[in-house]
C-alpha cells in the first residue's frame, strides 16, 4: 500500500506560480556575433533585439516537462512510503527473580519426587520449579541462589532453558551453609534495579531463618516495597524445627505482606506444587505485544522518473539542435573522460563503511547525466555554436556582448540537480533504521581464554585482567544489546548466556581465573561452537574471541568448526606484537577470523562494538534495514528546480523544442 | 585586439595597401573593355569622348562606327579599314570607399571593410599607374576624410592612410553606432566634388541606400560615370542552419533559431530582393555593378569582372 507520509507538502506544488509572477525575468548576456542584418533579423522575426541581454523564451512542452517534474519532485519531498504488512512482537512487561535457598538444611531429605521416591528438598524444589519455568514462557526470569551469601545464577533473560540448566547445576551449600535471606533480598533489588519494565516479581523460597543476613529481610523488603517490587515467599520444610534449621515464618510473612505478596508453606512436594500452581494463576503471564506496520520509503520511485524525464527531454533538444548543426566539430571524445573523472569521488567514497547506497546501481545514471551535461555545456556556449560558421580569426573579432551570464546560471544548476537526484535515488546511508522493537544491535558473544598463559604479565596489569578491562569497556559501549560470555581452557564453559544485563557478564568475566577452570588445555573450537548456540538463543550475532595463542593441535578443529558455521568472527589479541602474535595470527587463519589488535587507547573497542553492531544477524533481509537518508535531500532537490520556473531560466538545448 | 597588433583578415595596415600595388594589373577602369567584359557595349559608348588619340587601324569589324572607316587606306588596299582611336587619358576617379561598422563583419576570409580597402588600394594604384587623377571620400559611420584628386603617389598614400586609419578603427566593443545616413552624405559630397567627367567609384556594402540616395546618384550619372563594387558576405544572404543562434549588435541581441527553414528561405528572399533591386536601379543609369564577395582573393574578383589580358 502506498501513503505519503507528509500529505500536506503536496501544498507546495503552486510554489513555482509565485516564482514565475514574482522573480524578474533571468537575463541572460550571451556572447552574440555582431552582425550588420541585425535590424532585417529582427523585422523578419517581428522581434525587438533586447537590450543587452535576452530572455529567452521556452515553448509549451519546455513547461510541460518541467511542471511534470516538479510535481514528480514534489511527491517525493511528500515522502512516498509503501506500507508492509504488520510485523508484531511480543514483550515481555514483567522481570520474575527466583530466589532459592542453597543452605545445608536443604538437604534433609523429607520430600519426594513424581515418582514417590524419597528425595532431598532441593530436588524436589528443583523438580517443582523445572515445571514452573516451562509454564513461565514471555516472561524475562533471572535466578539468584543464597546460602551464606547471595548470587546471581542467571540474569534476567527470555531464554527459559537456559536457567532451567542453570536451576539444575544448583548444588547444596554452593554458596555456603547458612541462610542469608536478607542478603538475597538485597541483591535482587539491586539485580531489578537494571531491569527496565514495571512489573517486578520475586518468589523467594528457603526453609530456615536467617542467620548470616547484614541487612535484616523484613528491612529489605521495605526497600523492596518502595522500589515497586512484589516478594512472594515460599517456606519448606518442617515448621516445628528449632535451632538453626528453624523456619521463621512469621518473617517471612511480613516479607510478603510488606510488598503486597503472598506467603505459603509446604511440608511436601504436593504443597509445593500447590504453591508454585497459584503463583502461576496469581502472577499470570504477561505480554505486550507490539504491532508495528513497517514502512519503506520510495521518493527515489518518482525522483527516477523525474530524473529519466529531464534527462530524455534534454537530450532529445540536444539531439534536435545537433542535427541542425551539421558542421562538424572536432575535439570531442577527450574531454569527456574529464567529466567522469570528475565524479568519481562519490563512487569511491561509497565504499568506505558504514556509508554506503543502497541502490548503487543507479549511480550509473551519473554516466549519462555527466555526458549529456558536458555536451549541454559545449551546446551553451555562445563562442562554441558560431565554430565552424565563422572562421576562427574572425570570430574573436566578431562576438560582442561580453558574456556578462552568472557563473552559476541554468545550466550549472541542471548539473547540480541531477547529481544531488542521482545521489539521493542511489539511496546513501550509514546507520540503521532503527527498529520499533529496539532490538536492532545483534548480539555478540565474547569467548575468553582463561588458561595461566593468559595471566602473563607482558602486558599490563595481566593480559587475563586487561582482556576482562576490555570486556568491560566494549559492554559499556554496547549498551543494552545482548551479549554473552563463554570461557574455556580444556574444557569450554557458558558462563553467562546472552543478555542485556552487561553488568553481570561484567562481574563474571572478573571473577574469572585460570585457578577454576576444571580442565587444564585449549580447546577454542568447542568454546567457539559453545557461543554459536548461545548467539543461536539470541537471534544471531558475531563472536569475538580473545585469546593470546592456539595450540597447534587445534587448527584441524577451527577449521570444522568454519565449515559448519558462518558467524562473524574476530579474535581479539591480548598481546604485544612480537614472535606471540605473529603466530597467533597463522593459527587462527584456519578460523578465517578478523584479527583486531590490543590497542593502548579505545579504538579496538570502539572498532569492535561497530562491527558487532552490524553482524548479520540471522533471520531475513528485514531485520537489517538501513534508513534512507537519500530523503533528506528532496527538499534540497525541489530548491533547485525552482528557479527554472523563473521567466528566462532555461538550459540551452530546451530553447530548441519548437 | 590590442592597437597595433594586427590579425590579418580582420584589419588592414597601411603596408598592406602599399603591397597591393603589385596586384593592380590586369584591368582597366578605361573604356577599351574586352567582348566579355561586363562593362563592354553598355559602357563605352557612354563615356566621354571618343577620344583623340590614333591608336591603329584595321579590318573593318562589323560594329565599327562606320564613320571610322578610313577610306583612303580602304580606296588603297581594296579592303575596309577602320581607323582606332583611344578616349583622352584624362580622367578624373573619385573613390567612395565604406568603413562603416556595417562594413566589419565577415565569415570567412575576410572583413567586408578589409575586401573594401584592398579594392580602393587596387583601383588607387590602378588609377595612378594610368596616369590619371586619383582622389578619395573615405568614410566612416562619424566622418568623410576627403583626398582631393591628384596624380601623384602621395595622394594614392593619403588615400590609403585614410583608409588604413579608419579600417583599424572599427571594433565590435567600441560603441560604434550604424549610421545608415552616412551613405546620402557621402554621395552628397561626392556631387559637390565630382562636377563632370569624373569616374565615381562606390566600394561600399548599400546600407542606407534610400530614395535619396537614388536621386543622388541619378544627378551624379547625368555628368560622371558610376562604378558600383558591391561588398558582401555570403552569411549576408544565406543564414546557416545551426539552430539556436545569438545575433548582435551595439543596441543589443537577438536570439534566432536558425533551424527554421521558413525563417532561413525568408531571410535569403529579403536579401536578393533588395539587392535585385539595387541592381536594376544602377543598371538603369548604366552604372555597372561588381560584387565582391568577402570570400577569394579580391584583385582577382576585380580582374575577372573587369579584366583583360594586359
Amino acid at each position: 500500500m502506498l501513503t505519503l507520509a507528509h500529505p500536506w507538502l503536496l501544498a507546495l506544488l503552486p510554489l513555482p506560480l509565485l516564482v514565475w509572477w514574482l522573480v524578474p525575468p533571468y537575463r541572460e548576456s550571451r556572447q552574440g556575433l555582431v552582425v550588420p542584418f541585425l535590424g532585417r533579423l529582427s523585422a523578419i522575426l517581428g522581434r525587438e533585439p533586447a537590450a543587452g541581454s535576452t530572455v529567452a523564451h521556452a515553448n509549451a512542452w519546455r513547461w510541460l516537462v518541467l511542471c511534470a517534474c516538479w510535481a514528480l519532485v514534489v511527491v517525493a519531498v511528500a515522502r512516498p512510503q509503501v506500507i508492509e504488512p504488520p510485523v508484531t512482537k511480543d514483550i515481555p512487561v514483567r522481570d520474575m527473580l527466583l530466589a532459592v535457598d542453597l543452605s545445608g538444611s536443604m538437604a534433609t531429605q523429607d520430600f519426594t519426587d513424581a515418582d514417590g521416591n524419597t528425595v532431598d528438598r532441593l530436588t524436589a524444589v528443583k523438580q517443582v520449579l523445572d515445571d514452573f519455568l516451562a509454564r513461565r514462557q514471555g516472561d524475562r526470569v533471572g535466578l539468584i541462589f543464597f546460602g551464606s551469601a547471595a548470587f546471581v545464577q542467571a540474569p534476567f533473560t527470555e531464554d527459559l532453558d537456559v536457567v532451567r540448566q542453570l536451576l539444575d547445576e544448583a548444588q547444596v551449600r554452593m554458596a555456603g551453609p547458612r541462610t542469608a535471606l536478607g542478603d538475597a533480598l538485597g541483591l535482587s533489588i539491586n539485580v531489578f534495579d537494571r531491569s527496565t519494565v514495571d512489573e517486578k516479581v520475586l518468589i523467594a523460597l528457603t526453609d530456615g531463618n536467617d542467620t548470616s543476613s547484614q541487612v535484616p529481610p523484613e528491612k529489605a523488603s521495605q526497600i523492596a516495597r518502595d522500589k515497586g517490587i512484589v516478594i512472594h515467599t515460599v517456606a519448606v520444610g518442617d515448621p516445628k524445627a528449632v535451632g538453626e534449621d528453624a523456619l521463621d515464618e512469621v518473617t517471612l510473612e511480613r516479607v510478603a505482606s510488606n510488598t503486597g505478596g503472598v506467603y505459603s508453606h509446604a511440608s511436601d512436594r504436593e504443597q509445593l506444587e500447590a504453591i508454585y500452581d497459584q503463583l502461576d494463576r496469581l502472577e499470570t503471564r504477561k505480554v505486550q505485544t507490539q504491532s508495528h506496520r513497517p514502512r519503506h520509503d520510495v521518493y527515489w520511485w518518482p525522483l527516477g522518473a523525474a530524473m529519466g524525464l529531464s534527462l530524455a527531454w534534454l537530450a532529445i533538444g540536444l539531439l534536435r539542435a545537433a542535427r541542425h548543426d551539421r558542421r562538424t566539430r572536432r575535439k570531442e571524445s577527450r574531454a569527456g573522460g574529464g567529466a567522469l573523472a570528475s565524479v568519481a569521488p562519490p563512487v569511491v567514497a561509497a565504499a568506505v563503511l558504514p556509508f554506503h547506497f543502497i541502490r548503487p546501481e543507479w549511480l550509473l545514471l551519473l554516466i549519462p547525466a555527466a555526458l549529456l551535461w558536458w555536451r549541454l555545456r559545449r551546446h551553451a556556449d555562445g563562442r562554441q555554436a558560431w565554430q565552424g560558421i565563422i572562421a576562427p580569426h574572425l570570430l574573436d573579432h566578431l562576438l560582442g556582448g561580453e558574456d556578462r551570464k552568472a557563473r552559476f546560471g541554468p545550466l550549472e544548476w541542471v548539473g547540480l540537480a541531477w547529481l544531488v537526484a542521482i545521489i539521493a535515488i542511489a539511496g546513501p546511508t550509514w546507520q540503521h533504521e532503527p527498529s520499533p522493537f529496539a532490538d536492532d544491535t545483534a548480539a555478540l558473544a565474547i569467548v575468553l581464554k582463561v588458561t595461566p598463559s593468559m595471566t602473563t604479565e607482558d602486558v599490563q596489569p595481566s593480559r587475563l585482567e586487561r582482556a576482562t578491562q576490555k570486556v568491560h569497556d566494549l559492554l559499556a559501549t554496547r549498551g543494552n544489546a545482548r551479549s554473552s560470555l563463554v570461557a574455556y581452557a580444556g574444557s569450554a564453559h557458558l558462563v553467562m548466556p546472552a543478555t542485556r544485563d552487561g553488568g553481570i557478564i561484567d562481574n563474571f568475566a572478573q571473577a574469572l581465573d585460570p585457578d577454576i577452570m576444571p580442565v587444564a588445555g585449549d580447546t577454542p573450537a568447542a568454546a567457539l561452537a559453545l557461543a554459536d548456540r548461545s548467539l543461536a538463543d539470541a537471534g544471531g550475532g558475531s563472536i569475538v574471541w580473545i585469546t593470546d595463542g592456539v595450540d597447534d593441535s587445534q587448527s584441524a578443529a577451527l577449521a570444522d568448526w568454519r565449515s559448519g558455521s558462518g558467524t562473524d568472527l574476530r579474535v581479539w589479541t591480548m598481546l604485544l606484537p612480537g614472535d606471540e602474535l605473529d603466530k597467533l595470527e597463522s593459527a587462527v587463519r584456519p578460523a578465517r577470523a578478523d584479527i583486531i589488535h590490543l590497542s593502548a587507547d579505545d579504538s579496538d573497542v570502539q572498532a569492535l562494538a561497530q562491527a558487532a553492531k552490524f553482524a548479520n544477524v540471522s533471520g531475513d533481509g528485514k531485520d537489517t534495514r538501513w534508513a534512507e537518508s537519500g530523503y533528506w535531500l528532496t527538499p534540497l532537490l525541489a530548491l533547485l528546480l525552482l528557479p527554472f520556473f523563473r521567466r528566462g531560466w532555461l538550459v540551452p538545448a530546451s530553447r530548441t523544442g519548437a | 585586439m590590442k592597437p597595433g597588433t594586427k590579425v590579418a583578415g580582420v584589419h588592414v595596415d597601411l603596408a598592406d595597401l602599399v603591397a597591393m600595388r603589385a596586384r593592380a594589373r590586369g584591368f582597366s577602369f578605361l573604356p577599351r573593355q574586352p567582348i566579355h567584359s561586363l562593362l563592354a557595349g553598355r559602357h563605352a559608348s557612354k563615356l566621354r569622348g571618343r577620344g583623340l588619340n590614333f591608336e591603329e587601324i584595321r579590318r573593318y569589324q562589323p560594329g565599327d562606327d562606320i564613320r571610322q572607316i578610313d577610306w583612303k587606306v580602304t580606296a588603297r588596299t581594296r579592303q575596309t579599314h577602320s581607323r582606332v582611336y583611344t578616349e583622352e587619358r584624362e580622367r578624373t576617379t573619385l573613390l567612395l570607399v565604406d568603413q562603416r561598422i556595417s562594413m566589419f563583419f565577415g565569415s570567412q576570409d575576410r572583413m567586408k571593410s578589409v575586401t573594401a580597402a584592398e579594392a580602393a588600394a587596387l583601383a588607387a594604384w590602378r588609377v595612378l599607374e594610368q596616369q590619371d587623377e586619383v582622389g578619395a571620400l573615405v568614410f566612416d559611420d562619424a566622418d568623410i576624410v576627403e583626398v582631393r584628386p591628384h596624380r601623384s603617389q602621395s595622394a594614392v598614400m593619403r588615400i590609403l592612410g585614410a583608409v588604413a586609419k579608419k579600417n583599424q578603427a572599427l571594433r565590435v566593443n567600441a560603441g560604434i553606432r550604424s549610421n545608415p545616413g552616412m551613405f546620402n552624405e557621402v554621395l552628397r559630397r561626392a556631387d559637390r566634388l565630382a562636377g563632370h567627367d569624373v569616374l565615381l567609384c562606390i566600394i561600399s556594402d548599400g546600407t542606407g541606400h534610400d530614395d535619396e540616395s537614388e536621386r543622388l546618384l541619378t544627378r551624379i550619372a547625368r555628368h560622371n560615370d558610376v562604378l558600383f563594387a558591391f561588398v558582401f558576405d555570403p552569411l549576408e544572404s544565406d543564414l546557416p542552419d545551426a539552430g539556436p543562434l545569438v545575433f548582435g549588435d551595439v543596441g543589443g541581441q537577438l536570439e534566432v533559431n536558425t533551424a527554421q527553414k521558413k525563417l532561413r528561405e525568408r531571410f535569403r528572399d529579403e536579401f536578393e530582393a533588395s539587392r535585385a533591386t539595387g541592381r536594376d536601379f544602377l543598371l538603369r543609369r548604366e552604372t555597372p555593378v561588381i560584387p565582391l564577395n568577402t570570400i577569394g582573393d579580391v584583385a582577382e574578383q576585380v580582374r575577372r569582372r573587369l579584366g583583360s589580358g594586359r
